[in-house]
């Protein structure tokens, strides 16, 4: 008699009392519906969707610090929305265009794999793996810590290639704080903003002296 | 103490103790629907690992008897251990391997049919579109910061974190929730005269709460409130402002906090997905001279701008609608409304591909010792 098939007995057990005990539908949910969706369809943002604990005597609510950075001057800036602390629009040839935005949110918004995986999906793109995102991941330096940046190419079925098929994109995942920079848009003009996106990144810090909350 | 544990745990014993509590579990599980109606006792007894006996009313809960999670647990374990215990390799002991990892298989399916899946039921209106369903039991309550030109934020608050009561605090709220009041069931009534209002802001000010006993018919389903307090981080210089919150309601209830507009409402809890339906037309035939269903029918347009699918799609009886791990099928109507069962299952395949090597073992062990016996008959001796 081994020990192995006692053991493995007790292998089993114990997952499924944890399999059992973490059926947890219970999670605040908090996550955006557009508003002008003109058939009604009221689409949730799963990127910006997040849970939270929702345990008593939490923090009422979290500041999140209000940043500053320096975008090169043809960069057009865009009114700001609820989530979009940043928001630029940068114009190509031929009518080609990419949207730049900083986004930030409470805790770990799902951390970077998940993120990149998403955006992969965006573009068309099979998910990868840890070790797979390892190899293609860069880091930039900025203010805020260590930006993990990605380059991401790929054509959606029935995209529009002037205004989609590259996403260059950074994240800061942090305990309390996340930080999403992204573009996205004709895959050569994004490329060919690939230099001032990053420089861009390293800029951004914390505007001093002045906070702001989540939903302002 | 090794041995021990694993005679105990795959001894036919604790298989027929184990069949024996469910079949105790499920004889007052049956009984304690005329009380608590089918979805309460499904919770409290099958989906459980322990079966409480709430003590009194000051919350003390005292375990009686192991709830239906920890007797089918125990049950998929002895069955695994048993089948490691008595595994000896051969053709002739084929067809029981097959059929107990079918055993298995099924079992552990069921378990997770029961942890991971989700029902809910889409009603859409001829020419309506919506991308999520609504779960038949389930409410939620939901604060909707509706400050952005082009979205709304929700922050969705379950039904169990309101039962909990308390403080509600979360990082998409920049105030507190403090949940004064829950009732399971109740109804509300206009205020009569020396009536004490519900709350003292919206409707709730207007109304006044009653409290009922839990709805346990199975065409019944309880009408949960609350009494809710908006509250702000600083101290309170005036009376804190209280809000009923039911989806007897309807329209959800508007209120300004630092300046913002926000929105309040008790609603089904949401599921939403990445894709819409729109309803097109809904067809209902009855048999001539009867009120008889003989067809019902939904004629719908499947919208998904990830993966730009526009189609056309039937729902009928008997042929529901599969798409991105869910299920739509035709549940009922009412009047020109149809309304669509949706289920999300990710182990729906596990039960039939479990039939399917339950009755495959079956089959070899059959035909294995039928062979075997004809082999070994002798001829009759001649004549």
């Amino acid at each position: 008699m081994n020990f192995f098939r006692p053991l493995l007995c007790l292998g089993l057990l114990l997952p499924y009392m944890l399999l059992s005990g973490c059926k947890d539908k219970n999670a605040i949910r908090v996550y955006r519906v557009s508003k002008v969706e003109a058939s009604g369809e009221s689409a949730p943002k799963s990127n910006e969707m997040q849970s939270a604990s929702g345990e008593s005597g939490a923090a009422a609510s979290v500041q999140l610090p209000q940043v500053a950075g320096n975008p090169p001057a043809h960069w057009e800036a865009r009114p700001l929305s609820t989530m979009r602390q940043a928001s630029y629009l940068v114009k190509g040839a031929n009518g080609t265009t990419a949207d730049i935005s900083l986004v930030l949110l409470a805790g770990t918004a799902g951390g970077v794999l998940d993120n990149i995986n998403r955006w992969l999906s965006q573009l068309g793109q099979p998910e990868i793996t840890a070790e797979q995102l390892a190899k293609i991941a860069g880091h930039v330096a900025s203010p805020l810590g260590d930006v993990t940046v990605v380059d991401l190419e790929g054509l959606p079925e029935g995209a529009d290639a002037a205004k989609d098929g590259r996403i260059v994109a950074g994240i800061i995942s942090g305990d309390s704080v996340s930080f999403f920079f992204k573009m996205r848009g004709n895959a050569a003009l994004a490329a060919a903003q690939k230099a001032a996106f990053l420089e861009w990144i390293g800029t951004v810090r914390p505007a001093a002296g002045k906070s702001v909350q989540l939903h302002p | 103490m090794a041995r021990r544990f694993f005679n105990f745990i795959s001894s036919l014993k604790l298989t027929i103790v184990c069949l024996s509590a469910a079949l105790v579990l499920v004889f007052a599980g049956t009984l304690a629907q005329v009380n608590f109606g089918i979805h309460e006792v499904q919770a409290r007894y099958f989906q459980s690992l322990i079966v409480w006996w709430p003590a009194g009313s000051q919350g003390l809960r005292i375990p009686v008897f192991p709830g239906g999670h920890l007797i089918g647990g125990v049950l998929l374990v002895n069955l695994i251990a048993a089948h490691l215990r008595r595994f000896r390799w051969s053709w002739s002991k084929l067809g029981i391997h097959l059929t107990h990892a079918g055993l298995i298989l099924l079992m552990a399916g069921g378990l997770f049919t029961d942890l991971f899946s989700v029902e809910s039921f889409m009603r859409l209106s001829p020419g309506e579109t919506k991308n999520y369903s609504e779960d038949s039991q389930a409410v939620e309550l939901v604060v909707v910061d509706g400050s952005d030109k082009e979205f709304e934020q929700v922050t969705a608050i379950p039904e169990a974190q309101l039962k909990r009561g308390g403080t509600i605090a979360t990082a998409g709220l920049p105030f507190r929730i403090i949940v004064l009041h829950y009732y399971q069931n109740a109804r509300l009534q206009p205020l009569e005269h020396g009536a004490v209002p519900a709350a003292t802001q919206g409707a709730g000010a207007r109304a006044a709460v009653s409290e009922l006993p839990r709805a346990t018919a199975l065409n019944e389903r309880d009408a949960p409130c609350a009494v809710i307090e908006i509250a702000g981080s600083g101290p309170a210089a005036t009376a804190p402002d209280t809000w009923l919150v039911s989806e007897l309601l309807g329209e959800p209830q508007t209120f300004s906090f630092a300046g913002k507009p926000w929105r309040l409402a008790m609603r089904p809890a949401r599921y939403y997905k990445p894709f819409s339906l729109t309803l097109q037309k809904f067809t209902h035939e009855t048999y001539p001279g009867t009120q008889i269903p003989k067809n019902f029918s939904s004629s719908a347009l499947l919208r998904d701008r990830e993966r730009d699918v526009s189609r056309d799609v039937l729902i009928y009886m008997n042929h529901p609608l599969r798409y991105r791990g869910e299920t739509f099928f035709q549940s009922s109507f009412e009047e020109d409304d149809t309304i669509l069962q949706v289920v999300y299952n990710p182990s729906f395949i596990a039960p039939y591909l479990a039939c399917v090597i339950v009755s495959a073992g079956l089959l070899f062990q059959l035909i294995y010792h039928f062979a075997g016996f004809l082999h070994r008959r002798k001829p009759l001796p001649a004549e």
